[in-house]
């Protein structure tokens, strides 16, 4: 069983709809990523409503990130590997290596200024799950992973992370 | 096209001489100068007469500066004669001894000297003589831009040639001595170029505008960057010597500070075959971390789109392109993915009706100094500094 805060589980024996959430780390700061569909927007969008979304940001090098977005497109995983990576002593273990993959959306482009202005390989990307309303600390990590792959499109970004 | 890449080179052995010790043993074709390195000499001598006791290499020698037996230096004993049709077979160079040798007899000294060592040039010579190249196999314009990149580079490198291993694993090794790429068009041109080597606007073959020439516009190219072709600290081999089969113990570890520093070190080992100046290791280490190592993030990247300008028809494997993408990642001091250079990879045409041509292509981590890409009648000078002004970055 892993650790959960009281309002989280308050919400979460009231039935509220639980909401997937990514959270990147890198050098400059944090970012925790929450889903941007109308239908999960109604039940409370952005996870964090006492904290809303400023698209337009200030960007400037060297200033801390805390960005707290209705950003999320999609999250995967952690799928675990099939077939044990022979390499890897204890690979038959489940779950040993996985791969975790976070699309966010790209439509202000505050994703390629993070893939242009930050180093966002071999950095830490968690997912977890949390409850619309509540702050971003009470969010239950699900997967810690290191990110091994990006691929940025005009719409989106998609984050490939392995757990280690 | 008259080059068969996938044959082994057509190397010299001893069985073509009368009295040879062993007759598969390959006489080295020797490039460049092997007059460091090593305790024993650099370059196996075979023999070749064993009634004479005579030793032969393959290349008429520029000079010999010392023959060892195993790690004894015996050059007070030998007699060397640089340039000989020994028994109407062709020039080589022998070495002969008054006695018979039971040791492995080696050289230090320089061997053929092509353009003043030049890498590119030491190919084209080694091709024609051991494949039966042409001036037809190669794209011209590029094995001229390669050579002069290596000249400018101040790149010379030494190869004793003496194996089993067929052209193309010859022209991969001598390519990735001055890090350089190669690829074979479509019509079996052999195309070299050399990364990171000066350019010029008039080595760029199109300017692509992501919203004007991509096929679904701005939503078309993807980019892609991954951990896989990272590399920030090397451990490199160099000063080759055939006799040992090895590097003469001297290696050096060059790093790149910034991206361990953001990344985490992620060491490779690298045996630069024809090296033998540690300044010229250190320079292709810099050249090469400037694009493995990642250090402004986008260096290495991978990116896909499909053009359907015709401005890319005539482009091959291995030009340079310039590269605008508003979407793509925001460049030093804010500027827009915009006049990036990129080198292409792959293009794959698709001819019908509504013609397109998928690019697979790499990011140089280099850009153009001026913004004139969306009007392709523009002329490149100095004096047009419009659209972000990139000429006053540092690069």
């Amino acid at each position: 069983m892993e650790q959960r805060s009281a309002a989280w589980l308050a919400q979460a024996l009231a039935g509220a709809r639980p909401l997937p959430v990514a959270r990147l780390r890198t050098a400059m700061g944090e970012r925790v990523w929450g889903l941007t569909t109308p239908e999960a927007a109604s039940a409370g969008g952005a996870f964090d409503a006492a904290q809303p979304f400023d698209a337009d940001q200030p960007f400037d090098a060297g200033s801390v990130v805390l960005e707290g977005a209705a950003r999320l497109l999609r999250l995967e995983g952690p799928a675990t590997a099939v077939q044990p990576n022979a390499q890897l002593l204890g690979a038959y273990t489940a779950s040993e290596r996985a791969v975790l993959t976070v699309e966010v959306h790209n439509r202000d482009r505050a994703m390629s200024r993070l893939i242009g202005e930050e180093y966002v390989l071999r950095q830490v990307l968690e997912t977890g799950v949390t409850f619309p309303g509540l702050p971003a600390h009470h969010v239950l990590v699900k997967a810690t992973a290191t990110v091994t792959r990006w691929r940025l499109r005009k719409r989106s970004l998609v984050l490939e992370a392995e757990t280690r | 096209m008259t080059i068969d890449y996938a044959a082994p080179l057509a190397l010299v052995r001893a069985e073509r001489y009368t009295s040879p010790g062993e007759p598969s043993a390959i006489l080295p074709d020797v490039y460049g100068d092997f007059t460091v390195g090593g305790i024993r000499g650099p370059i196996p001598a075979v023999l070749i007469d064993r009634a004479s006791n005579t030793y032969g290499l393959a290349t008429p020698m520029t000079s010999i500066t010392h023959v060892y037996e195993e790690e004894t230096d015996v050059t007070a004993d030998a007699t060397i004669t640089l340039s000989t049709n020994y028994q109407g077979q062709g020039l080589i160079t022998t070495i002969s001894f008054a006695s018979a040798r039971s040791g492995q007899i080696t050289v230090r000294g320089i061997g053929r000297v092509v353009d003043g060592d030049n890498p590119i040039s030491q190919l084209e010579d080694l091709l024609a003589a051991r494949a039966s190249a042409q001036s037809r196999d190669y794209h011209t314009a590029a094995l001229e831009r390669a050579r002069a990149a290596c000249a400018a580079l101040g790149l010379t490198t030494a190869w004793v040639v003496a194996d089993d291993r067929p052209v193309d694993a010859w022209i991969a090794e001598i390519m990735l001595n001055v890090f350089g790429g190669w690829t074979r068009t479509g019509r079996g041109l052999l195309v070299l170029w050399v990364n990171d080597a000066r350019w010029s606007e008039s080595d760029l073959v199109a300017h692509i505008v992501a919203h004007r020439d991509c096929v679904d516009g701005d939503d078309d190219p993807e980019m892609e960057g991954a951990e896989d072709g990272l590399c920030n600290a090397l451990t490199v081999y160099y000063l080759w010597s055939e006799s040992i089969g090895g590097p003469s113990s001297r290696l050096t570890t060059p790093t790149d500070p910034r991206s361990i520093n953001a990344y985490g070190e992620d060491r490779h080992s690298v045996t630069l075959r024809g090296h033998r100046d540690a300044g010229q290791v250190a320079a292709w280490a810099a050249r090469f971390f400037a694009l493995a190592a990642a250090p402004t993030r986008v260096e290495g990247a991978i990116v896909r789109f499909a053009a359907r300008t015709p401005a890319l028809l005539a482009a091959t494997e291995g030009d340079l392109i310039g590269f605008s993408w508003d979407w793509g990642p925001t460049r030093e001091r804010g500027h827009l993915y915009r006049n990036e250079v990129l080198r292409l990879l792959a293009l794959s045409p698709t001819l019908d009706d509504r013609p397109r041509i998928d690019v697979v292509a790499l990011d140089t981590g280099r850009f153009l100094a001026t913004d004139a890409a969306f009007d392709a009648a523009l002329a490149f000078d100095a004096a047009r500094p419009f659209g972000g002004d990139r000429d006053l970055a540092e690069r």
